[in-house]
C-alpha cells in the first residue's frame, strides 16, 4: 500500500499507532450535505476511505488550538483509494466534500496505482454557524511515488517528517504540513521546492502559479484563432507574463 | 509573395462576411441576392413610402462615405512626442473621419469608452465638409487655410453638421467593445438631431441616458428670455445586454461607518428602532424583557416585518446590546454594492473651472470652453475598469487625456490608456493662443498633456505613470499608387519600380504595415541592427520586417532566429528590396522549411 510507505517515511508509523478505521461513504451521504454530482464522484470514483491515523492531544504530545475562528483537537489523517478511472479534475472535487464534511483539520493521502498524492486545506469557523467550517485554502501534492527517490519528493518527505513538524500546537503543526504540501504544489511553476513562510513570497508565488495558469489559457486561445491579430495579441500576452514570471523568481530566491 | 495593399479596412467586405455568416444562402458568388434575403425575412419587411424615418439630404453619401476604405496613413511624429518608447498613449493628428477609418482594422472592438465633445453647431463653430473623391488631399487643403464658421444663415445648416456627425458615429460604433459606451457632448441647438442620429446608428434600446451638466453658474442675466445653465451629455451602449450595472466607487469617509466584517461583507450595527413607520409587534430581548411601548406609551415601530426580524435573528443579523436606557436592538446595516450614477450633475466642475484648469497650465487663456478635468474623469471612474483604452476624437484642449491621466493617478490599480485625433485646426491671428506661439490646436492639446502629466506627476508623487504619448499625423500613402497617365506612362513604370514615397522613412512604412495587418500603433517594437540594416521584430516575434534595399539570405536567416515560439510569424519585406528574384525565391522556401507561410511585400 503505496501510502502506508508514505507514513513509514515521515516517521508517523514510529510515533502513534494506526487506526485503520474503514469509513462508510454513507455516512457522507447522511452526514454531510452532498449534491446529485458530489455523491456520484464518491460512489464512481472512490474505492474506500479510512481513517488512519488520528492525533489528539492523548496520543501525541500537541496542545490543542482553539480561539473565535480555529477549532484546531488534533489532526486526521485519511487515506482515500481512487478508482482507475478517476481524472485529476475529480480530486479536488473529492477532497473539497471530504474536508467540508469534517471540522478538524484532515490530511488526505489519495492512492491511486501505487502512487499519492497528499492534499491539505486551512479551515475556520463560520462566524455565524460554529458548527459549520470555511474552507479557506487547499493545497494538493502533484502525483508521486512514496518509495520515490527523486530529489523533490526527499525534499517534501523531509519538510513534513513528523521530526521536522513544530509541537507547539495542533494549528502549527498542521499549518507546516499545509505550507509543504505548497511548496511541492508549487514546483512545477516556481522551479524549485520553496518553503514558504512569510506572507510574501507566498503571495509571490501564488502570483505565479495564477500567471502560469493564464499563460496556459492564452496558449489554448492561440491554437483556435485565426485571426491573425488576436494572435499577435495573445503572443503578446504569454510573453509578458513570462516576463513577468521571471522577475518574480528572481525576487523568491 | 501577396502584397499587401494601401487601404483600410474594407466595412463593405465585412458586411458581407457578416451577412454570410448568418445567412449563407443569400451571399451568391460574394453579391447578395435580395430576393432570397426578403424571403428569409419574411413579413417584416417595410415596403411603404411613408415610413418613420430620420433624413436629411446626403445622408446616403455620408452612409457611403463611411463605408469607403481610406487610403492614407499615419505617420509617427517622435520629435513632438513624450516618452515615444515607453507610452501606450496615443495622440493623432488629423481628420477624425480619416483617422477613424485607419483605426479599424487595429482598433476594432478594443474600445471601452469613447467621449467626445464635438461641435455643437450654434452658428460661431466650425464644421468640417468632407470630399468625396478624394478626402485626403481635401483634409490637407483644408487645414492649410483659416476655417470657416457653418452660419446658421447657410441653407444647409443642420444638413451639414448632420453629414459630419453620421459617418464618424458609425465608424466610431465599430471601435466599441461589445460592453462599449459611448458619451457626447452637445446642447439644446442640436440634441434632438443627435439622438435621432444615435438611435439609427446605437439602435433606440442602446440608449442608457442623457446626462445633464450643470456648466455655468450665475450671471446670464443678459439672455433674453431664459439664462440657459445646463448642456447634455448623451450617452449610448454598445450593446446594453452585456454591459455591466453602473456603480460608483464609495468615497473613503462614507466606507469609514462600515467597522464590521463577516461571511457576507461589510457591515455596522444600526439600531432596529425606527421613528416612523408602520411595523408594529413586540421584541423579547434575552432577559424577558419585551419591548412593544417606549415611555410614552407609544407603539414601538421597527424597520422590518416581524416574520422578516425573526428570519434575521435566526441567521445572525440582529443582536440585543444592553445600554443605560435598557435593551437596544441592532441589525447588520450592509454595504450595498455601489453607489447608483445621477444624472443630473451639478457639482463635477463647470465651463470656468474648465478654464481655469487650462489657464493654470498656461498662464493664459489659450483655449476656450474646455471641458473641465472632474467631469470625464467621473466617466471615466464608473464606467471603466483597470485597462481599458478611451477614444476622443473631437479631443480640443485634450481634456480627456488630463482626465485620464488623473484618474489613474488617484488609483492604486487603474492603467488606463486614451488615444486623442484633433483636427490641425490653425489658429486665427488674433487667437490668444496664436500670440503665444501655437500655431493650431494640436500645438495646444499635445502642450497641455506634456504640462497637466508632469504636474500631476508633482502633486502626487507617482512616477509610474504613463504620462507620455506617441503622436502620429495623417498622411497619404506611403505607397505609390498606380496612376498612369497618357503623358507619363513611362515615367510611372520607372518609378514604380521603387513604391516607397522618396521622402518617406522605414518608420512611416512600418507603421503603415502595423494599420494594415491590423496590429495597435503601441505594439512593441524591436530594432534589432544586423550589418548595418534594420530588422523590426514586432510584438515578440510575431512579425518580422525588413524594408532594407539588397536583402540577402543572410538577413532572413537571421530574422528567423526572433520568431515567436507560440505562433509562427508574418514576415514582411520590401518588394523591391531583394538583391535578386533568385534569392527571393529562396527566401521563401527557406522560410517555408521553418513552418512561415505569411510572407508579404510592401
Amino acid at each position: 500500500m503505496a501510502g502506508f510507505t508514505f507514513y513509514a517515511r515521515i516517521g508517523l508509523d514510529d510515533k502513534v499507532r494506526p487506526l485503520h478505521k474503514k469509513l462508510d461513504k454513507k455516512m457522507f451521504y447522511d452526514f454531510a450535505d452532498l449534491t446529485k454530482k458530489e455523491k456520484d464522484y464518491i460512489t464512481k470514483y472512490v474505492d474506500r476511505i479510512e481513517l488512519t491515523y488520528l492525533l489528539t492531544p492523548s496520543v501525541v504530545n500537541i496542545q490543542p488550538f482553539i480561539n473565535e475562528d480555529y477549532h484546531y483537537e488534533g489532526v486526521m489523517f485519511i487515506t482515500i483509494r481512487l478508482r482507475q478511472e478517476t481524472k485529476d479534475a475529480h480530486l479536488s472535487v473529492i477532497g473539497e466534500i471530504i474536508q467540508g464534511a469534517l471540522p478538524n483539520p484532515v490530511v488526505i493521502v489519495f492512492e491511486k496505482e501505487g502512487n499519492i498524492q497528499v492534499g491539505t486545506c486551512l479551515k475556520r469557523l463560520n462566524k455565524i454557524d460554529k458548527t459549520q467550517v470555511v474552507l479557506e485554502e487547499f493545497a494538493y501534492t502533484p502525483w508521486f511515488s512514496s518509495d520515490s527517490d527523486d530529489e523533490m519528493v526527499r525534499r517534501f518527505i523531509d519538510a513534513v517528517h513528523i521530526t521536522a513538524l513544530s509541537f507547539s500546537h495542533f494549528f502549527r503543526f498542521y499549518q507546516d504540513i499545509h505550507i509543504a504540501v505548497q511548496a511541492f504544489q508549487h514546483v512545477k511553476a516556481v522551479g524549485a521546492f520553496y518553503i514558504a513562510t512569510d506572507e510574501e513570497s507566498r503571495q509571490l508565488i501564488a502570483q505565479i502559479e495564477q500567471a502560469e495558469a493564464e499563460i496556459a489559457k492564452w496558449k489554448n486561445k492561440i491554437k483556435k484563432e485565426t485571426q491573425f491579430n488576436r494572435k499577435v495579441e495573445y503572443n503578446m500576452k504569454i510573453q509578458q507574463l513570462t516576463k513577468q514570471i521571471e522577475q518574480w523568481k528572481q525576487q523568491l530566491r | 509573395m501577396e502584397k499587401l495593399d494601401g487601404k483600410s479596412m474594407d466595412i463593405v467586405k465585412a458586411n458581407i462576411e457578416a451577412l454570410k455568416q448568418l445567412f449563407p444562402e443569400v451571399v451568391t458568388e460574394e453579391k447578395i441576392d435580395f430576393e432570397k434575403l426578403k424571403l428569409i425575412l419574411g413579413e417584416e419587411i417595410e415596403t411603404r413610402n411613408e415610413k418613420y424615418e430620420f433624413t436629411w439630404h446626403g445622408k446616403t453619401q455620408a452612409m457611403k462615405l463611411a463605408q469607403t476604405p481610406s487610403t492614407g496613413t499615419l505617420r509617427p511624429d517622435k520629435a513632438s512626442s513624450k516618452n515615444w518608447a515607453t507610452t501606450e498613449n496615443l495622440y493623432i493628428e488629423g481628420d477624425n473621419l480619416e483617422v477613424l477609418k485607419l483605426l479599424q482594422k487595429s482598433y476594432f472592438g478594443k474600445i471601452k469608452m469613447i467621449y467626445i465633445d464635438p461641435p455643437y453647431n450654434t452658428g460661431k463653430d466650425f464644421v468640417y465638409k468632407d470630399d468625396f473623391r478624394d478626402n485626403i488631399k481635401n483634409y490637407k487643403e483644408i487645414t492649410q487655410q483659416t476655417t470657416k464658421a457653418n452660419t446658421e444663415t447657410s441653407g444647409r445648416f443642420h444638413t451639414d453638421w448632420l453629414n459630419m456627425m453620421y459617418p464618424r458615429l458609425k465608424l466610431a460604433r465599430n471601435l466599441l467593445r461589445e460592453d462599449g459606451v459611448i458619451l457626447i457632448s452637445i446642447n439644446d441647438s442640436e440634441i434632438t438631431n443627435l439622438k435621432k442620429l444615435c438611435e439609427e446608428i446605437f439602435g433606440e434600446e442602446n440608449h442608457i441616458c442623457d446626462f445633464v451638466w450643470q456648466n455655468k453658474k450665475g450671471g446670464g442675466n443678459d439672455s433674453k428670455f431664459i439664462a440657459v445653465e445646463h448642456e447634455y451629455i448623451v450617452v449610448f451602449a454598445k450593446n446594453l445586454n452585456v454591459l455591466p450595472p453602473f456603480f460608483e466607487a464609495y468615497s473613503e469617509e462614507y466606507l469609514k461607518r462600515y467597522k464590521e466584517e463577516d461571511e457576507k461583507g461589510k457591515f455596522y450595527w444600526d439600531t432596529f428602532k425606527r421613528k416612523s413607520g408602520k411595523q408594529y409587534y413586540p421584541i423579547t430581548c434575552p432577559d424577558g424583557t419585551v419591548l412593544e411601548y417606549d415611555e410614552y406609551g407609544n407603539k414601538i415601530s421597527w424597520l422590518r416585518s416581524q416574520d422578516r426580524f425573526y428570519k434575521d435573528l435566526e441567521e445572525g443579523e440582529i443582536r440585543f446590546v444592553k445600554t443605560e436606557n435598557g435593551w437596544s436592538v441592532q441589525f447588520k446595516q450592509r454595504l450595498p454594492k455601489g453607489k447608483k450614477p445621477r444624472s443630473i450633475l451639478d457639482d463635477k466642475g463647470n465651463t470656468s473651472t474648465g478654464a481655469e484648469e487650462v489657464f493654470n497650465l498656461f498662464n493664459r487663456h489659450v483655449f476656450s470652453n474646455p471641458k473641465p478635468v472632474e467631469l470625464i474623469k467621473y466617466f471615466i471612474e464608473f464606467l471603466t475598469d483597470d485597462n481599458d483604452i478611451i477614444l476622443d476624437f473631437f479631443s480640443g484642449s485634450a481634456t480627456t487625456a488630463h482626465s485620464v491621466i488623473l484618474s489613474n493617478a488617484k488609483s492604486t490599480s487603474r492603467k488606463n490608456k486614451f488615444i486623442l485625433v484633433q483636427l490641425p485646426e490653425i489658429l486665427k491671428e488674433n487667437d490668444e493662443a496664436y500670440k503665444a506661439g501655437y500655431k493650431n490646436i494640436c500645438e495646444i492639446g499635445k502642450e497641455r498633456i506634456r504640462r497637466a502629466g508632469e504636474k500631476i506627476v508633482q502633486e502626487t508623487g507617482k512616477t509610474d505613470l504613463d504620462i507620455g504619448f506617441k503622436v502620429f499625423k495623417l498622411d497619404s500613402s506611403n505607397v505609390k499608387t498606380w496612376d498612369p497617365d497618357f503623358d507619363n506612362l513611362e515615367q510611372t513604370l520607372f518609378d514604380l519600380q521603387d513604391n516607397i514615397k522618396e521622402d518617406r522613412t522605414k518608420e512611416d512604412l512600418l507603421y503603415e504595415i502595423l494599420l494594415k495587418i491590423g496590429l495597435p500603433l503601441t505594439t512593441p517594437i524591436e530594432e534589432i541592427d544586423y550589418n548595418g540594416k534594420t530588422i523590426y521584430n514586432v510584438a515578440y516575434g510575431s512579425v518580422l520586417v525588413c524594408l532594407e534595399d539588397d536583402i540577402d539570405l543572410d538577413i532572413v536567416q537571421e530574422m528567423l532566429k526572433y520568431q515567436s515560439e507560440h505562433m509562427p510569424p508574418k514576415v514582411i519585406f520590401k518588394e523591391s528590396g531583394f538583391i535578386s528574384d533568385a534569392v527571393k525565391t529562396n527566401a521563401i522556401q527557406t522560410l517555408k522549411k521553418h513552418g512561415i507561410t505569411d510572407v508579404r511585400s510592401v
